[in-house]
């Protein structure tokens, strides 16, 4: 089971990775690194959406703030896809604005992670998000491993 | 006239007599005389002598003188001896002295009876003048020479309550009309003393134009009636066949009813006229003719001119406009003003007639030698004096509430204008703000994302350093590593601060009725979670409920509380209050603690956002918590002040919806 994490910073890939980690979440982490990319990735010529094989991510982790086409509207693209549009979708950001998370929200996200400073507490919030999409929410392959 | 006719015919009859015994006489005269019987025929000349007398008066005297000529002619004719002669002469003589005696006692005879006539004629017209006298319906008395009542007439008696028979063969009359005795026009006239009338009847007598010798007088008598009455007073002096006065008459007619009418007419006219005099407004009377009959002191003061030069004029011309001056016939003959509004519309109203308005005009008049611009509204309402038709123009000077009304336009206008660049200009601020709030946003929102991240980084490798690489690292470099990552944690508090003060400016206010305790209960509750060992009194009134917009409600009480919690962190039996009391009629709630508190040299940095008054070490804090607060409450529309002693404690008061 795949995870897809859209992310622009490479310093928030790199900790996001090691959150990962530390939490012990092995799951192949695909990243793209803007909005585009990530569409390209679902509805490209190759695009997973419709290649049965290599299958659709089971988490999708997004940022908002991507150069190109913004979180929001990956989101909204996502959802108006019958193929991808069940696909649990979590908002990683760092913005704290209301209407950001509104938006969110209303467009179909299935949670909304605020990025904080400390990154301790980020790991933490991964951990608990690793857990409950991959395992309480997905039937839990043997990959996983906890 | 029955009597005049037989009179013609006696005398008629008689002339034939005294004819034929004439005749006889001549005759027989002339035959005895030539027959010289003289004895017989001399006596017959007795009969016509005695019958012209006694028929014809003076006239039968004469007749008979010319008979006793013609005798004494015969006599002398047939027998001229000169005792003939003389028997003659003392038969013509004697002829004459019968004559003479016959005719005296004739005309003697015939005066006496005349005298009688008259006096039955006189007697038959003073019955017949009595019938009217007591059959007029005008009071009527009548007095004889002496003054005493001779008539007094039923009409008289109803009106004064005096009975003819008390009244007549006295010298009363007077009490009929007056208090005190006096005479009455008819007393003044039976004297035959007109001269005296001017005394008793001043201003108020004339000679009567319909009755000869009559005087009329026009008289109030205050004791008649409840309210006295006025009387039109006739009178006429009586006279006998020989002309002297006998008696006088006097009528009195009661005019008071018309004399009340005309008084109140005059009344009327006088007071119709004073309000036209002292109207404020010009006006002026036109006749038949359309001439200015009348001008009142308003349009004499508006013309500048006298009355007499407005009574001159056409009513055109009345008001004589600025450029008159130039022409003596008045507006609208100069050149400078060929049509005058004014004028015109006097003349329009003229043409119709009618009762209605003529409409405001501007004119320019001279008033002191200055020129004036003035407005005039015109009307005109005909109506009917005297049974003739005449109009009644009024110009009324609304100069001034004109001005007044152009004033209040002008003075609108500037305010309309004034609002349409208020508007424009809140506009213009609206949009420079809504600008403002924007790129306030886009900062935020910037800040949120963009400052945040680095300091992400940071902390995050810093961790990264501290675990994986913590064999490589001594104390000092932990440390360091310690203080890089508390920093940017300290950031990252100092930015969600920040964002929470702009966010709470900016956000829209949700009010819903809360009751304040329950909420510090939940913060409390939520603080002691943190630290579940400290102990802490907490004393929360009851009943707090407030119209208030509860997230920010609770913003607010999370600082206030938390900065209460905080700094009684170091302090035995910490306490922290959280009621309400009551200044000037207001209630003010207060959070008041025994902590750290501060010194009051410092109040006014106290709300201003990152001024602190205790060391990070001491207290951790970044100084906007009490700026939010704040802002908080006066977005409440409430007021937020504090007390404070260092090591005594500290209390906040805020007052809401103010």
């Amino acid at each position: 089971m795949r995870i897809l994490l859209v992310e622009d910073n490479p310093d928030d890939i790199e900790l996001t990775l090691r959150a990962f980690r530390k939490s012990n979440i092995l799951n192949e982490l695909i990243v793209k690194k803007d909005g585009q990319e990530a569409l390209d990735y679902f509805f490209g010529q190759d695009g997973v959406a419709g290649d049965k094989k290599s299958g659709l991510p089971a988490l999708v982790l997004l940022d908002l703030k991507l150069p190109k086409i913004g979180g929001l509207e990956v989101l909204e693209k996502l959802r108006a896809d019958e193929r991808t549009k069940l696909i649990p979708v979590v908002i990683l950001t760092s913005s704290k604005e209301q209407g950001d998370m509104l938006n969110g929200y209303k467009l179909g996200c299935n949670s909304y992670i605020r990025k904080p400073v400390d990154f301790e507490q980020f790991a933490e919030a991964v951990k608990q998000l690793g857990l409950y999409w991959l395992v309480l929410n997905e039937a839990p392959s043997k990959e996983q491993g906890l | 006239m029955n009597r005049t006719n037989s009179k013609k015919k006696l005398i008629g009859s008689s002339a034939v007599i005294i004819a034929i015994t004439t005749a006889a006489a001549v005759f027989v005269s002339i035959y005895c005389l030539l027959k010289h019987w003289d004895i017989i025929f001399q006596n017959l000349f007795y009969v016509p002598i005695i019958i012209a007398c006694m028929i014809y008066g003076k006239r039968g005297f004469y007749f008979s003188l010319i008979i006793a000529l013609v005798y004494f002619i015969l006599m002398t004719a047939f027998n001229p001896d000169k005792l003939s002669l003389i028997h003659a002469a003392i038969r013509t003589v004697i002829f004459a002295g019968v004559a003479g005696i016959v005719t005296y006692l004739a005309v003697k005879r015939k005066k006496a009876e005349d005298a009688l006539r008259i006096i039955e004629a006189q007697k038959e017209a003073e019955d017949e003048l009595l019938q009217v006298v007591y059959g007029t319906p005008i009071p009527t008395f009548l007095i004889n020479k002496s003054h005493e009542v001779v008539h007094w007439n039923t009409a008289l008696q109803n009106y004064s309550g005096i009975s003819a028979g008390d009244i007549v063969g006295t010298k009363d009359h007077w009490k009929a009309f007056y208090d005190k005795e006096r005479p009455c026009m008819a007393d003044l006239l039976v004297e035959g003393n007109v001269g005296k009338i001017p005394q008793w009847y001043p201003g108020k007598y004339n000679k009567s134009d319909l009755v000869d010798g009559g005087y009329e007088a026009i008289d109030f008598f205050p004791s008649l009636g409840k309210d006295g009455k006025w009387l039109f007073i006739t009178a006429v002096a009586l006279r006998d066949h020989l002309g002297n006065i006998s008696g006088a008459l006097e009528t009195l007619v009661d005019i008071t009813e018309r004399r009340r009418a005309e008084e109140a007419m005059r009344e009327e006219r006088e007071n119709l006229h004073a309000v036209f005099e002292s109207s404020p407004v010009g006006m002026m009377v036109l006749d038949e003719t359309t001439n200015i009959v009348m001008a009142n002191a308003a349009l004499v003061n508006l013309a500048g001119g006298s009355q007499a030069d407005i009574l001159q004029h056409r009513p055109g011309n009345a008001l004589r406009c600025s450029h008159s001056s130039k022409d003596p016939r008045g507006c609208g003959y100069s050149e400078d003003c060929p049509l005058c509004d004014v004028r015109r519309g006097i003349e329009n109203l003229i043409a119709r007639g009618g009762s209605m308005h003529g409409g405001v005009f501007q004119m320019e008049l001279v008033r002191n030698g200055q020129p004036r611009k003035v407005w005039l509204k015109i009307g005109a309402e005909p109506f009917t004096m005297n049974g003739r038709q005449q109009l009644c123009v009024a110009l009324e000077d609304i100069t001034e509430s004109q001005n007044t009304q152009d004033a209040l336009r002008q003075s609108e206008e500037n305010v309309r204008k004034l609002n349409e660049t208020l508007e424009q200009r809140v506009q213009e601020r609206t949009t420079e703000l809504e600008a403002a709030t924007k790129e306030l946003e886009a900062f935020a929102y910037s800040v949120s994302h963009d400052l945040r991240a680095p300091l992400r980084t940071i902390d995050g490798f810093g961790l990264a350093l501290l675990e994986d690489c913590e064999d490589k690292l001594d104390d000092q470099g932990r440390d360091y590593l310690r203080r890089i990552r508390a920093a940017t944690q300290r950031m990252g508090g100092l930015i969600d601060d920040m964002l929470l003060l702009s966010r709470i400016s900016r956000a829209s206010m949700e009010m819903e009725d809360a009751d304040l305790g329950e909420i510090a209960g939940a913060v409390l509750s939520d603080l002691q979670k943190t630290q579940p060992d400290r102990k802490v009194r907490l004393v929360i009134a009851e009943k707090m409920k407030e119209r208030v917009d509860p997230r920010l409600m609770r913003i607010a009480l999370e600082n206030l509380l938390g900065n209460a919690w905080k700094f009684t962190g170091k302090a035995k039996d910490a306490v922290i209050e959280f009621g309400h009391t009551r200044e000037a009629g207001e209630r003010v709630y207060f959070i008041k603690d025994n902590g750290a508190g501060f010194d009051m040299a410092y109040i006014n940095k106290l709300f201003l956002p990152f001024q602190r008054l205790h060391a990070a070490e001491e207290f951790p804090g970044t100084g906007i918590g009490l700026s939010t607060v704040q802002r908080i409450i006066q977005r409440h529309r409430g007021k937020i002040w504090a007390e404070g002693k260092p090591g005594i404690g500290a209390a906040f008061y805020f007052t809401l919806n103010g």
